[in-house]
């Protein structure tokens, strides 16, 4: 395609201006600052409206950058005509907002309005954007010094000028995978990495926690079983003791029982005489009648020696005399002892009905006193197995009894150390869940990461297989063209880096001089323009070029320029009368 | 008779997360006073007991100091009778540091489920009860409240609840306040906690005055509030905004037309997606707020949308970038992000 002219109401430095264009190659020499970037760019803006709208900053904005001073219309007319033959214009006005921009197309011959196209023209006739457009349509004396690796840095800061940001694949390349290492999960220094370490550790305290509330839990309840055997040891020692006062109460309550039974039994008994008198009396009694019977003797035998045969007769008579007085003795004396022994039956026997009566009455006070365990009292008396030994169990309850005590006590201490454990651990629980959380972000955001620099070489080699080959090619041509010279020995990396084999050595373009540089960036600037516009083949517009290549290689260089411009219209500013 | 419903107090809490040591002892000890409060406030509005439906206490072991400020409380308002239900957290700490309890202090047991006062048309029967243990028969002519801490769904089946002459069940464990029909006589609710801890829990805090007409049985409930903080958890979508500045800017009047004083709790949640080139810096904007509040805490939950369409006629390897990534099956946040990194890296711009 090819441009006709355009009309410049007012836009940026340029007011009321008109130009046209011929076929071919257009040679403007102007003085710098007449307007040669604002004529480019008011170009670019016909055919694309402005971009970069977001960016505040006034000298970025370039609507405002453009806008006229001095008022009047922000805007003006490009007349164009495309490969197919057909002649528009574009009628643009600008206000101060996108909103407030106008525009129209019309055909060129009739002047009437046409539909072909919308205000997005540029993208519909070059199936281009405005950035990329820019970057290769124009074509200064700055872009002709691009790939060399070195400088890529310098162009950082302004990205506008990285052409097709292959530049910057290099250093992006270098940038993500720095990003990368530090956040890496592999190296030792990396975020991920020790984020892992410290969850790993945190992981290990926390899996104590099952172990630690595994023993509280059985503490607790071997403490709780302690506590029921102490509940059952003291009912066990109350019922002992109760035992142990019942059957004393028992032992009282069976002897008084058994004292009634006996006493009942011996009212039935006969009375046994109570010998004791009589043998008394009759100890007293034979040493008497010895006695008597001694002193009789001696009497009678002296009476014999005396008296002989008178004194036989008194002795005979005198020992039946004793006989008679000793029969009448001892019945008066047996009377005697029948009545005493009779009376002392009777004393006996009311004795022992004193006795019995007392007995009843001690038991029925006993039953009185004791009248709520009475029953018990029947009870157990009658059963053999109860009276137990209560005294010694009751040691061995008791001595049992501490030891739990002790036990519960020693687990008491435990379980509240473990509890303080535990609030540690779930205190720790809580980093740990947040921890985890911005582990999981991180590590989301090194996958997206990973995918980016994936991508981005994928994108590199997908560009640099879709445009650099072709360049390469079409750079050859050019460049021998130009120099006459052959460049089968000029080779274009993947990075579009142009390195030069010379005798056997490959060199980098720095090693050339500028002019050379310039001289290949131009016939690469020529060549991606070839490849990029595969349908509608654009105007070029170039900023003074070939400023400073030797006259040499610049006379070549117009040899191109002209052969070009039979395809291509060239618009060829130029600050300097030699051309 | 009135009668208050609370649960949940968490005395003597350790709160880790949000808070400094000066913070948290500061709130433990607004704690206390809020349970103080709570006495005071059933003294002069003539309120016949106090039932605490568990977790009085934050933990079993509880220092001297805090169970013999909430010993003098209760025995300080001996007029009031405070019952008492051990949660799960507290189980009988409280109770065994002390030979001898206040006698107005009522313990739930599984001996003493069941207390009741006598009124001239009604008894007002309070049941105390484990969520395991099965529900006494009540009299249907009583007014009856039923006291338990655990989990509905889960602990708590209420059907076992419905039509067996529940008035009022009177719950704790869930910490934000709730009301709901249990059946055609009867509610159930959960009071909350007694104050706010942290941003699990928010909204307001206080505890619920029951005031039952002992005549028709019926009974009003009102929530009143016991804590002068309040904790907002507010999301607010960010998806126009470009900048640090914008985002703080648009934060501020949220806080502000929402009302957050500076003794509140106060999460902001930032939603929505934004544009691949935002600049936001959660660092700054934390920073900015974090002095304004009592606590403050901030989550970034927003993904970036890119417009794929608008790199179609890029020819420049940004442009076969985005469309390589776009052909990719991934989600498209993913694919935004993807993107927003890989241009970064291009412009030469910090990647994250």
């Amino acid at each position: 395609m090819r441009l006709i002219e355009c009309h410049i109401e007012n836009f940026g430095i340029l007011s009321d201006i008109t130009i046209s264009f011929e076929d071919g190659l257009n040679v403007f020499a102007r003085d710098n600052g007449w307007g040669k970037s604002t004529l480019a760019e008011f170009i670019k803006v016909m055919f694309f409206g402005f971009d970069n709208e977001s960016k505040r900053d006034s000298y970025e904005n370039k609507r405002k950058r453009y806008a006229p001073w001095q008022g009047g219309i922000y805007g003006g007319s490009l007349t164009f005509e495309t490969g197919a033959g057909v002649s528009y214009t574009i009628y643009r006005q600008f206000g101060s907002r996108a909103k407030e921009d106008t525009f129209e197309l019309r055909y060129h011959d009739t002047g009437m309005m046409s539909y072909d196209f919308s205000e997005k023209i540029g993208e519909e006739l070059f199936h281009i954007n405005s950035e990329s457009f820019a970057k290769t349509v124009f074509i200064s004396q700055n872009d002709c010094e691009t790939k060399a690796t070195g400088e890529v840095i310098s162009k950082m800061s302004d990205s506008e000028n990285a052409v097709y940001d292959i530049d910057n694949y290099e250093t992006a390349a270098k940038n993500i995978s720095d990003c990368l290492n530090r956040m890496s999960p592999d190296r030792k220094t990396g975020m991920l990495y020790k984020l892992k370490d410290e969850l790993v550790s945190m992981k290990v305290k926390l899996g104590v926690k099952d172990s630690i509330e595994a023993e509280l839990a059985r503490l607790n309840s071997e403490r709780n079983d302690n506590h029921a055997r102490i509940r059952e040891l003291a009912e066990k020692k109350s019922r002992l003791y109760e035992n142990h006062n019942l059957s004393s109460l028992i032992n009282e309550y069976n002897i008084l029982r058994n004292d009634v039974l006996e006493r009942k039994k011996l009212l039935k008994e006969e009375v046994e005489p109570d010998n004791k008198t009589p043998h008394r009396k009759s100890a007293a009694t034979s040493v008497f009648v010895v006695s008597f019977m001694v002193t009789v003797f001696l009497i009678l035998a002296y009476a014999v020696t005396v008296m002989k045969f008178l004194g036989l007769i008194i002795a005979a008579g005198f020992f039946a005399l004793i006989g008679v007085v000793g029969m009448i003795a001892s019945v008066y004396s047996n009377r005697a002892q029948a009545k005493s022994k009779f009376e002392r039956e009777k004393i006996i026997r009311e004795q022992r009905q004193a006795e019995y009566e007392r007995s009843m009455q001690r038991i029925d006070e006993f039953e009185n006193k004791h009248s709520d365990i009475i029953d018990k009292l029947v009870a157990a008396s009658s059963d053999d197995g109860f009276l137990l030994d209560a005294g010694n169990e009751l040691m061995t309850a008791d001595y049992e009894e501490k030891q739990l005590i002790n036990d519960n006590n020693t687990k008491e201490t435990r379980i509240s150390e473990l509890k303080k454990e535990l609030e540690l651990i779930e205190e720790l629980y809580i980093s740990f869940c947040e921890k985890e959380e911005e582990y999981t972000k991180l590590k989301k955001e090194y996958e997206l990461i990973c995918f980016a620099d994936k991508f981005l070489k994928k994108a590199k080699d997908s560009f640099s297989a879709q445009y650099i080959l072709p360049v390469k090619e079409i750079y050859r041509k050019y460049y021998s063209r130009i120099t006459g010279e052959n460049a089968d020995h000029h080779y274009l990396d993947a990075d579009t880096n142009l390195a030069v084999h010379d005798n056997g050595l490959q060199r980098d373009k720095q090693y050339y001089s500028r002019g050379l540089r310039d001289l290949m960036g131009i016939c690469m600037r020529l060549a991606l323009v070839d490849v990029m516009f595969e349908i509608e083949h654009p105007f070029i517009i170039m900023d003074d070029a070939f400023i400073n290549l030797d006259e040499k290689k610049r006379s070549g260089a117009y040899e191109l320029i002209t052969d070009i411009s039979k395809e291509h219209q060239i618009i060829y500013f130029t600050c300097s009368k030699s051309v | 008779m009135k009668i208050i419903h609370c649960a949940d107090i968490h005395l003597e809490s350790p709160l880790g997360t949000h808070y400094t040591r000066d913070m948290a002892n500061m709130r433990n000890a607004e704690m206390l006073s809020a349970f103080r409060y709570m006495l005071d406030y059933a003294v002069s509005e003539s309120v016949r007991a106090v039932i605490i439906a568990g977790d009085m206490f934050d933990r079993e072991l509880i220092s001297r100091k805090t169970a013999d400020f909430v010993y003098n409380a209760i025995a300080s308002h001996s007029d009031i009778d405070v019952f008492y239900l051990c949660g799960n957290h507290d189980r009988d700490g409280f109770v065994s540091h002390f030979t001898k309890l206040p006698g107005n202090l009522k313990v739930f047991s599984n001996d003493k489920m069941s207390y009741s006062y006598e009124t001239p048309f009604r008894t007002i029967t309070i049941i105390g009860k484990e969520s395991e243990s099965e529900l006494p028969r009540l009299e249907e002519s009583h007014f009856n409240i039923v006291v338990m801490h655990g989990q509905v769904g889960e602990d708590i089946n209420l059907r076992k609840y419905e039509n067996r002459g529940v008035d009022y069940l009177a719950l704790g464990h869930v910490h934000s306040y709730k009301k709901e029909k249990l059946d055609n006589r009867g509610v159930w609710c959960y009071s909350g906690s007694l104050c706010g801890r942290g941003f699990d829990e928010c909204g307001e805090h206080g505890f619920v005055v029951l005031d039952i007409d002992e005549k028709s049985g019926r009974c009003e409930t009102v929530f009143e509030k016991a804590d002068n903080r309040i904790i907002y958890e507010i999301p607010i979508d960010i998806s126009n905004l470009m900048t640090t500045t914008q985002i703080i800017e648009k934060i501020d009047i949220v806080l502000s037309d929402k009302g957050c004083t500076e003794e509140d709790f106060v999460r902001v949640v930032l939603c929505g997606s934004v544009d691949y080139t935002c600049e936001k810096d959660i660092d700054v904007i934390l920073k900015t707020f974090e002095s304004r509040f009592f606590a403050v805490s901030l989550k970034d939950k927003t993904g970036y949308r890119i417009d794929c369409n608008s790199f179609a006629n890029d020819r420049s390897l940004k442009g076969e970038f985005v469309k390589i990534v776009n052909e990719q099956d991934m989600s498209e946040e993913d694919k935004a992000a993807v993107i927003r990194y890989g241009i970064r890296a291009i412009l030469g711009e910090e990647i994250c």
